[in-house]
């Protein structure tokens, strides 16, 4: 592959819709599933040099909710727990009394974070979270995100949801989730190009240091796109 | 033929490499000769096992016996069923009872350590089974052995790893070497320091961390596995153990080694070549010498290339990213560190130290006890106490809680930086501060930055030094700490909004790319250009094309130049060679810029064909978001209300791919207007150092990032030079003088290398004294008269006071 437009990442993605579609899945081979499928961008990435060169991370928010599914929890103080309270689809809630219960407990924390997919917390407990909780939650890449009373909170939640997260970890691949089969496949085709440019941005070579790229659902056939 | 028969039942008793060398031409016609031997060597064996109890051991038997294993052993290949209990029973020869104590001894131990290897090398025993004897073997022996075991171990495990990794064996390996040193770890722990010094366990343990970090430095082992079994080794018992585990991962030796190698090889190559090629130019140039040029070209190439892969194939993660569960890493650490405090040596908890406080910067850990431990060694006559600052700068990252450094800057504050100290103390304590500072800006009050700061007025460089890039940190991360005339120019006229995000926040989600906009202008300034300036409608009319053939132009220019001999490094380093094309429909980006004004219906067609209008900002977007029913455009509208700007941000890298010409001219834009905001002098000193940053980058790519940790000389500063006292002087000149000759010519001296004929004032000095005394020349200065004698005295101290002026 040596080079990618944006229609082959649109004709994949339409690859993609039809094989997941309903009506559709059957000409296309694939396969209608009982869930909604989420749609990841895959990355292989070459000559990167761990030990050399910078351990990229960046967060970019997309241009829409990729994951509009993802279990978000607030640790909150008393005036966030009332804004929790009265949003729209109700907001998760822990309180400091909630936490000083978990005491530190290792399995108890995990489990805490194994629940939810992202946490927010409210601008004044932010900084007692590591006494509170201990390492559990950086530990899993979850530390909480903080909101001060003045942001609007339903607000702060779609744009926890619409951010993604590209982090270099132990292998040279990574993964994110950019999308689900209930989306436009304009939207789909936007939050691609976006992530896959982010990314490119991202990378000392830019594309010299790509190896593929591939795009598929939860459970579909995976599309290369380079 | 009876004659010879008789000699070959000679032969048999004695000469057993006679009887070897048969016995390999013809396997099954002296099987019976073999099976004698072999029933010797059995009873031998009993014997050897029964004697050692007894403690009678003579030589001889000793050397027949070393004799009839080296016999078998060569020959047991063509005796595969006869001798398949040899392994064994050499293991039970070398090993004992499994109690580690080896039966035998000295030579003979030697003798079967050998042919174990040659049984190897002719793969009658896997290399498994081999290292299964040898690696226990390691501690028990003495040291002339030792380095041939090491060294056969070490090879082994490199060529069985050399195509591919030999997963199989590495994992035998491994877990031979985790039980060497899980063995040991219930023992109590003994300090290098006090009574308990001397008395120490776990040889294997050692033997086992060495063959880790031998493996490793050479990269034949880069997994996480080989990290656990250091990892394991860190909580040794015994502080030798774990301070080579702990050399391990700080890579005090690592590197470097391997690299020096494969440059040495590539530098050999290149200077074959220009051998060849000055041979060429001098003498005769024939087909033959053209070939080996070529020849010898080819090698070159193929040794950089291999360089090349070797980088992009193996990923080589540094230790400590591979740790399997740094958190609890680190807590252990903090642990044994805290709870053998009095056990330990200053020089061992300062590698432990180091060791967490990378673990602890490097996977953002938080060991808060860590912080409250340091504080007693905060003083600045404690020995090593740069170390120290390193270690607590190294542990702080963004997630440090505020809190628990304030104690601890405070402390550095108070020991070091007052006026009771030395220079070197205060700027050491003012650059600690600093660096703890860059990484957690929030510990900081505001009344102690404000006296900290009053310390670049001192009258010693290094404490200006320091105290200048503490102002400088806070006028970059958190001005409102600083007094409103120590702001700085950027954040007192508001031009940039300078802050450390809170604790806790990361730095805000990027809504693009940076210097995205700048592309963006250049796109709709290239458009405005092309229609000839007359496009006046407010909202710059932005044109994509999605499919831009000719950025991807030539991108591939790294990877496929390197066959080119000489020119590579040029094209590696020039990142505009992207965009060179000179064909007529696929323009590269650059070509369009100069050519677009004139080409204006070309430019037409292109846009009929391939391009697609966006629209006129906002309203066409929205109105896309609204009938796209999107399940939540919430964010998106939302976004929309915030500014204009963030929107218009996004729209490229939505509706394109950037091809690397992008990015190429997406760099020089950024350049561009760096430079122009350093011109016009708004950004103060900050935008400077950006520009630099960018040229930087622009100029060398593979540019490495090692500084990732601190070093002593950063918390030191810049000092400046004392003068040197009369002993370091008459060191410095000694060192001078060693290795060379002494000074002074060397005519007619006795240590010349060939002798020559002496001097005339050599003679005149050797003279003997009685021919002297009466010489002519002595003679009348003792006959001259009283006048003469006067004379010349004056001329001669006229003559030495000029002598001295």
């Amino acid at each position: 592959m040596s080079k990618l437009q944006a229609s082959s990442v649109r004709s994949s993605v339409k690859t993609l819709l039809a094989q997941s579609g309903e009506e559709t899945w059957k000409e296309a081979g694939g396969k209608k599933r009982n869930f909604v499928e989420t749609i990841e961008l895959q990355i292989g990435l070459k000559n990167y040099d761990p030990q050399r060169d910078k351990r990229f991370s960046g967060t970019v928010r997309l241009p829409h909710v990729p994951r509009p599914r993802m279990q978000l929890c607030i640790l909150a103080d008393a005036a966030d727990v009332d804004r929790a309270k009265q949003l729209d689809e109700e907001l998760p809630f822990m309180t400091v009394e909630d936490l000083k219960k978990l005491n530190k407990n290792k399995k108890l924390v995990k489990k805490l974070a194994q629940k939810y997919d992202a946490f927010l917390a409210s601008e004044a407990l932010i900084k007692q979270i590591p006494r509170l909780l201990g390492p559990g939650l950086s530990k899993a890449g979850k530390f909480p995100t903080p909101v001060s009373h003045s942001e609007d909170l339903a607000r702060k939640v779609n744009e926890v949801k619409s951010t993604i997260k590209f982090q270099l970890k132990k292998v040279l691949c990574l993964g994110v989730a950019i999308g689900h089969c209930n989306m436009e496949e304009d939207q789909i085709v936007q939050n691609a190009m976006l992530s896959i440019n982010f990314l490119i941005s991202l990378l000392k070579k830019q594309w010299q240091n790509i190896n593929s790229l591939h795009i598929k659902t939860t459970m579909g056939k995976p599309q290369r796109v380079f | 033929m009876g004659k010879s028969k008789n000699s070959r039942g000679i032969l048999l008793t004695s000469n057993l490499p006679q009887l070897q060398n048969l016995i390999k031409r013809d396997p099954k016609g002296y099987r019976e000769e073999f099976l004698t031997q072999y029933n010797h060597y059995l009873s031998l064996l009993r014997l050897q096992s029964s004697s050692t109890s007894a403690g009678t051991n003579n030589d001889k038997s000793a050397e027949l016996f070393a004799d009839l294993i080296t016999f078998i052993c060569q020959v047991a290949q063509c005796y595969p069923e006869e001798t398949k209990d040899l392994t064994v029973q050499l293991k039970d020869l070398l090993l004992g009872g499994g109690n580690g104590a080896s039966v035998v001894g000295g030579d003979l131990r030697k003798t079967i350590v050998k042919n174990l290897v040659m049984l190897r090398n002719k793969e009658v025993i896997s290399s498994i089974e081999l290292l299964q004897i040898l690696l226990p073997l390691l501690p028990h022996v003495p040291a002339s052995l030792r380095s041939l075991i090491r060294h056969t171990i070490l090879t082994d495990i490199k060529t069985s790893n050399a195509k591919t990794k030999n997963h199989r064996l590495n994992r035998v390996v491994q877990s031979l070497l985790f039980g060497m040193i899980e063995s040991g770890m219930g023992a109590e722990v003994v300090g290098d320091k006090g009574k308990g010094k001397g008395k120490e366990i776990g040889g294997e343990a050692m033997w086992a961390v060495m063959m880790v970090r031998e493996l490793w430095k050479k990269g034949v082992w880069n997994d996480a596995k080989t990290v656990s079994i250091a990892a394991l080794a860190a909580f040794h018992p015994n502080t030798k153990v774990q301070s080579a585990a702990l050399h391990f991962f700080l890579g005090s030796d690592n590197g470097t080694d391997e690299d020096s190698d494969e440059e040495e090889g590539i530098r050999e190559a290149r200077r074959d070549v220009r051998k060849i090629e000055h041979q060429m130019q001098v003498g005769k140039s024939g087909k033959k010498k053209q070939r080996m040029l070529k020849e010898v070209k080819k090698d070159e190439n193929k040794k950089r290339q291999d360089k090349v892969d070797r980088v992009g194939a193996i990923p080589n993660f540094p230790a400590l990213e591979l740790l399997h569960d740094p958190q609890t890493f680190g807590e252990k650490l903090y642990d044994n560190l805290h709870r053998h405090d009095k056990q330990y040596s200053l020089d061992h908890k300062m590698l432990i130290m180091q060791l967490l406080s990378r673990v602890m910067g490097a996977h953002k850990l938080c060991v808060l006890g860590f912080y409250s431990y340091i504080i007693k060694y905060l003083t600045y006559h404690q020995l090593q106490v740069t170390l120290v600052l390193v270690s607590l700068a190294q542990s702080v990252h963004e997630l440090t809680p505020p809190d628990v450094l304030t104690p601890v800057i405070r402390k550095i504050a108070q020991e070091f930086v007052h006026p009771g100290v030395g220079a070197e103390v205060i700027a050491a304590g003012i650059n600690a501060i600093r660096e703890v500072c860059r990484r957690q800006p929030w510990c900081m009050e505001e009344d102690l930055l404000g006296d900290l700061i009053e310390y670049r007025k001192s009258k010693d460089k290094g404490v200006t030094t320091a105290a200048r890039g503490l102002l400088q940190l806070f006028r970059e991360v958190n001005p409102g700490m600083l007094k409103r005339r120590e702001r700085g120019k950027a954040a007192s006229m508001g031009i940039a909004t300078l802050q450390a995000p809170a604790y806790g926040h990361t730095a805000a989600a990027s809504e693009g790319i940076e210097g995205l906009e700048l592309l963006e202008e250049h796109f709709a300034a290239l458009k405005k250009e092309a229609n000839g300036g007359v496009s006046d409608d407010s909202d710059a009319e932005m044109v994509v094309d999605e499919d831009d053939e000719a950025g991807w132009e030539n991108w591939d220019v790294e990877s496929d130049s390197s066959s080119a001999s000489s020119g590579w490094e040029d094209v590696l380093s020039d990142g505009d060679d992207l965009v060179i094309s000179d064909s007529e429909d696929e323009k590269p980006v650059k070509g369009k810029k100069r050519k677009l004004g004139d080409d204006d219906d070309e430019v037409e067609k292109k846009t009929e064909k391939k391009r697609k209008v966006i629209g006129d900002g906002e309203e066409d977007e929205d109105e896309d978001m609204d009938d796209g029913k999107s399940v939540v455009s919430v964010a998106t509208t939302s976004m929309t209300a915030e500014s204009g700007t963030v929107k218009k941000l996004s729209l490229l890298a939505q509706q394109k791919i950037l091809t690397p010409a992008d990015f190429a001219l997406l760099n020089d834009l950024r350049l561009k207007a760096a430079q122009s905001i350093v011109e016009s002098g708004l950004g103060g000193s900050g935008a400077k150092r950006k520009l630099a940053a960018l040229e930087a980058s622009k100029r060398h790519v593979g540019e490495d990032e090692a500084s990732r940790f601190l070093t002593e000389s950063e918390i030191l500063g810049p000092r400046k030079k004392v003068k040197q006292d009369y002993e370091e002087r008459m060191e410095h000149i000694k060192k001078g003088r060693e290795g060379r000759e002494k000074f002074g010519s060397l005519k007619g001296k006795k240590n010349k290398e060939t002798k020559s004929s002496s001097t005339n004032r050599e003679k005149q000095r050797n003279k003997p004294i009685m021919m002297a005394v009466h010489s002519n020349k002595v003679l009348q200065k003792k006959k001259q008269s009283l006048r003469d004698k006067q004379i010349k005295l004056r001329a001669a101290i006229e003559k030495q006071k000029k002598l001295k002026h």
